[in-house]
């Protein structure tokens, strides 16, 4: 019979699904149109707001066919009726599916297979987005849609999650999870499936309503619990998530460099926070990258009583820094040639105040990832013509609109593909021309799915110099896997913060 | 339901606390004394009865049963109840309506402050009244 | 039994709205609770198509407890109220082809009929009907499919008289083998078909008698004293609703016998010039009742 009801609500609403899908055509068709090199740059915007609308409106149209045949009533004809609430229940969850799962994965295997995906990595990344939607936004919607009375009631309870999660925002500063990373992602997933579930069943079973209501307020405060948690509290989840693999010995070396002088290279602005600048000796394995996840600074006594604690945020050169050979998030090879390194760290204003004077001991613990190559490919990239690189999706190479010195390359990525890639220019003998380019990227994968591929223009990979032929000549491309996860800590012992600064080797 | 044909000729006036059933039968009697409905004639149905009138069904059904069961009609297969020639009067009814009856009438009539005279143009101006109805039904 | 109600409560928050209530509407009854306006007579049939729950007690349908009615039960009840909600946006005859195959035993040559009798345009959106119309769309949808136990709450507030004719004779050519549950205000349209009555009374049920019976034990006694007689200052329990005016006293008697009648009233009044025993019809003991409990309440 949830057949014949959702028949009945198709004939009803189909104005909702058409609007949905007509959305959801032109997301698709912009993202095809933009192509590799999202051009043009401007479209962006205006297709991150039409995937919203085509979200709100799904949202919206369950709500309302959920209404249609409302919970919270007592007086709607269908209480009278002997349709059995099971019935209801799958045919509103049926009409979801249709507006939020169906188009979603329709759509995005379109976009994959056009981006020149294989079929079978594209039909599992598009499933998934589907399911995806589903669950962030076809639950929620079904979860409201029982709860309330009218649609006004439900776009209150919208807008006070709104207001909440901005609030929220201002509160913790601008800082939320990380939402791309599968923990906080699996942690919303599961509370939106089981806040759901016992919603629909205690509103379709009981029309208890009072408890359900509850029961959707405590799931948003564990959802809203999870996209605020704080960044200390998630990394410790993230190291009970490791591989596990640990390498046996670790592929680089950070240590203090307490012979260096910081090389002032510029006047930074008076009205900053603080920033001091720890010089650190690195050396790489050769064919390694190491990429920083995480930065735990404490600030101890000489007895060892801790004083202060924090994570660093890595920053990427804004502001301009004042010195040169600033370390960023990766370390290749490359990095080994230099003097001197300096770690850049921003302290609040008052915490450097309290220990710029007193020798302390400082130490930096690094979180960090390492990558060892995987496979290396030979392709040629001449410029303007999208290849398929086996282990790593359908790339193109482009001169830089910015810059017409740089080539850079980019890709749909497949479902394999890795976060690093070391690219060398060869000439013509076969000889590489260079040193490699290394680039990480922070592509999100979910269990060997990437569905970047299906949603969003081509994501930059890496960039060569065009002095070396890139974008005529073939290439080297070497995709890394990663090796492994471990921690390394630098310790300097008696140093006063006011000695680190940019000023002290002025 | 349609109002002009096959219009229910009984003259039939709910009174307040009385029973529906005893009204109802005075009323069929009534008209078929007075010629209303006339031998041979199709009587309405149970269910046109209960909606004509604003009765409950049951309460239709008993009372075609006992005029059937009476004499006044005639239940026959494929076409309805149909009207009878008035059934012929059972022992005992006369002495009844001489008896109680007109007692009850003389008493009410006395207790109202009527004279004899009066109650007397009663009778006769009702008796009359049947007769020009069967009248006008005789000459049809 | 079709109903049966026992001890059944219902509060809402700290607020009692029937408390102790039982009646029993046998099957193939036409049972009317009548009562005043926030009588409970509404939370009580809420209460028996499980939209609410009761507090406390016992309340079954068909033998099954009202909070256990499955589809089973509800494809043999059929139910019309002043305050349904038919969805708007459907045409009737779309809704009617969507009702029908949830009903084993929908007849859809009664369905045709009741639509062409009550002449509702097949085509035109329920949102589009005037009231009147939308009841007589909600009756087919009750009876076509030929229940058991047919609930009507007030199904005739707010209809011009022809309307209300059509609904009662429509009921009623279909009243055979159908127990009827009716609240109504309209006494008047209902009396000549109802078989019992129960009268609701701020929670409680303050009597439950066949018509006949209710019939026969309240009747309005008129009583013309004598020119130099005083009203007693207080009357038999039985006695309610007392008018006085000159001589002439009034009062219904809830509890009449006609052999007792004469020395009743000499017992109280004495030596009394006239009395007069009229039966009333339901409307008048509606308000003989609901004046007494007013007064009552005060």
């Amino acid at each position: 019979m949830w057949l014949h009801i959702l028949k009945k609500d198709l004939r009803l609403h189909w104005p909702y699904l058409v609007a949905v899908l007509a959305l959801k055509i032109a997301s698709a068709s912009m993202i095809v149109q933009m192509g590799m090199f999202a051009q043009p740059l401007q479209l962006l915007l205006p297709l991150g707001l039409i995937e919203l609308a085509c979200s709100g409106a799904a949202g919206f149209a369950i709500i309302l066919v959920v209404q249609s045949d409302p919970v919270v009533s007592n007086n709607d004809d269908w209480l009278i009726r002997p349709i059995r609430r099971i019935d209801l229940a799958l045919d509103k969850i049926s009409f979801a599916v249709l507006v939020t799962l169906l188009p979603t994965f329709v759509f995005n295997l379109g976009v994959g297979l056009m981006h020149g995906l294989d079929a079978l990595p594209a039909i599992g990344a598009a499933a998934y987005t589907g399911l995806v939607t589903f669950i962030g936004v076809g639950l929620p919607a079904l979860a409201i849609g029982t709860i309330t009375a009218s649609w006004r009631q439900a776009a209150g309870i919208v807008f006070a999650i709104f207001l909440t999660w901005a609030v929220g925002l201002i509160i913790a500063d601008g800082q939320m999870a990380d939402l791309a990373g599968w923990p906080a992602q699996l942690a919303l997933q599961i509370i939106f499936v089981i806040a759901t579930a016992l919603v629909l069943t205690l509103q379709y079973r009981r029309r208890n309503t009072a408890t359900s209501r509850g029961v959707f307020v405590v799931a948003a405060m564990c959802a809203f619990a999870v996209i605020f948690m704080p960044r200390i509290a998630a990394y410790p989840s993230q190291r009970i998530s490791a591989d596990g693999k640990v390498a046996e010995t670790d592929p680089i070396r950070l240590s203090f460099d307490d012979k260096s002088k910081v090389e002032v290279i510029g006047e930074g602005p008076q009205i900053m926070p603080p920033v001091i600048y720890v010089p650190l000796k690195v050396a790489v394995d050769p064919d390694r990258i190491v990429t920083v996840n995480n930065i735990n600074l404490s600030i101890d006594s000489g007895d060892g009583k801790p004083l202060y604690r924090s994570t660093i945020s890595l920053l990427s050169g804004q502001p301009p820094h004042q010195v040169s050979n600033v370390l960023g998030d990766t370390f290749d090879g490359s990095s080994n040639g230099h003097k001197s390194n300096y770690q850049a760290i921003n302290l609040p204003a008052d915490v450097f105040a309290k220990f710029k004077n007193t020798p302390r001991r400082v130490s930096l613990t690094y979180h960090l990832s390492s990558y060892a190559p995987a496979a290396t490919i030979k392709a040629s990239l001449p410029l303007g013509v999208p290849q398929k690189i086996a282990g790593f999706g359908v790339c193109e190479a482009q001169v830089s609109p910015v810059n017409d010195q740089v080539v850079e390359l980019y890709c749909f990525p497949a479902t394999d593909s890795s976060n690093c890639i070391a690219a060398t220019v060869l000439d013509l003998n076969g000889a590489s021309i260079g040193a490699p380019q290394t680039r990480c990227s922070t592509t999100a994968m979910q269990s060997g799915l990437n569905t970047k591929a299906l949603t969003e223009p081509g994501q930059f990979v890496v960039a060569l110099p065009a002095a070396n032929g890139a974008g005529i000549q073939s290439l080297t491309l070497t995709t890394y896997k990663v090796a492994g996860r471990f921690t390394q800590t630098v310790v300097l012992p008696q140093v006063r913060l006011k000695d680190l600064t940019a000023h002290a080797g002025a | 339901m349609c109002h002009i044909i096959n219009m229910t000729l009984l003259d039939y006036k709910p009174q307040p606390g009385q029973s529906i059933f005893d009204a109802v039968v005075f009323a069929a009697k009534r008209a078929f004394i007075s010629g209303d409905y006339l031998p041979g004639q199709e009587f309405p149905s149970v269910r046109a009865l209960a909606a004509e009138l604003k009765i409950h069904p049951n309460t239709a059904h008993k009372i075609i049963q006992h005029l059937v069961h009476e004499g006044w009609l005639e239940a026959r297969p494929g076409i309805g109840t149909v009207v009878c020639e008035p059934p012929q009067a059972r022992p005992g009814e006369k002495a009844q309506l001489l008896g109680h009856e007109v007692e009850a009438l003389v008493v009410g009539a006395r207790r109202v402050g009527l004279t004899q005279a009066e109650l007397l143009d009663a009778i006769i101006e009702r008796w009359n009244r049947i007769d020009i109805a069967r009248g006008i039904q005789n000459d049809d | 039994m079709m109903i049966e109600a026992r001890n059944v409560e219902k509060r809402f928050g700290s607020y009692e709205a029937l408390s102790g209530l039982s009646f029993s509407v046998a099957e193939g009854s036409v049972y009317a609770l009548i009562g005043a306006n926030g009588a409970g007579k509404t939370t009580t049939i809420k209460m028996m198509m499980n939209i609410l729950a009761p507090t406390r007690g016992d309340l079954t349908l068909m033998g099954t407890p009202s909070r256990e009615l499955t589809s089973y039960h509800f494809s043999q009840i059929g139910y019309v109220s002043e305050s349904q909600v038919l969805p708007a946006q459907m045409a009737v005859g779309a809704y009617l082809d969507y009702l029908r195959p949830f009903y084993p035993n929908w007849d859809e040559a009664l369905e045709r009929a009741m639509l062409e009798r009550f002449k509702l345009p097949v085509e035109r959106k329920i949102r589009a009907l005037s009231h009147g119309m939308r009841i007589k769309v909600a009756l087919v949808a009750a009876l076509a499919f030929k229940p058991k136990l047919l609930v009507l709450d007030e199904p005739f507030s707010g209809l011009d008289p022809l309307v209300r004719d059509d609904l009662v004779e429509s009921v009623l050519s279909h009243a055979e083998d159908l127990t009827i549950f009716i609240s109504s205000h309209e006494l008047n349209e209902i009396e000549s078909f109802v078989s019992d009555v129960g009268f609701l009374d701020q929670g409680r049920l303050l009597f439950e008698n066949s018509i006949e019976v209710l019939n026969a034990r309240i009747r309005l006694i008129r009583v013309t004293l004598q020119s130099t007689a005083r009203p007693p200052d207080t009357f038999p329990k039985a006695w309610i609703d007392p008018c006085m005016s000159g001589n002439a006293l009034s009062f219904v008697h809830t509890e009449f016998a006609e052999d007792r009648l004469t020395s009743e009233i000499a017992a109280v009044f004495g030596d009394v010039k006239f009395v007069q025993a009229e039966p009333l019809d339901l409307r008048s003991i509606f308000t003989a009742f609901a004046r007494a409990e007013q007064i009552r309440g005060r």
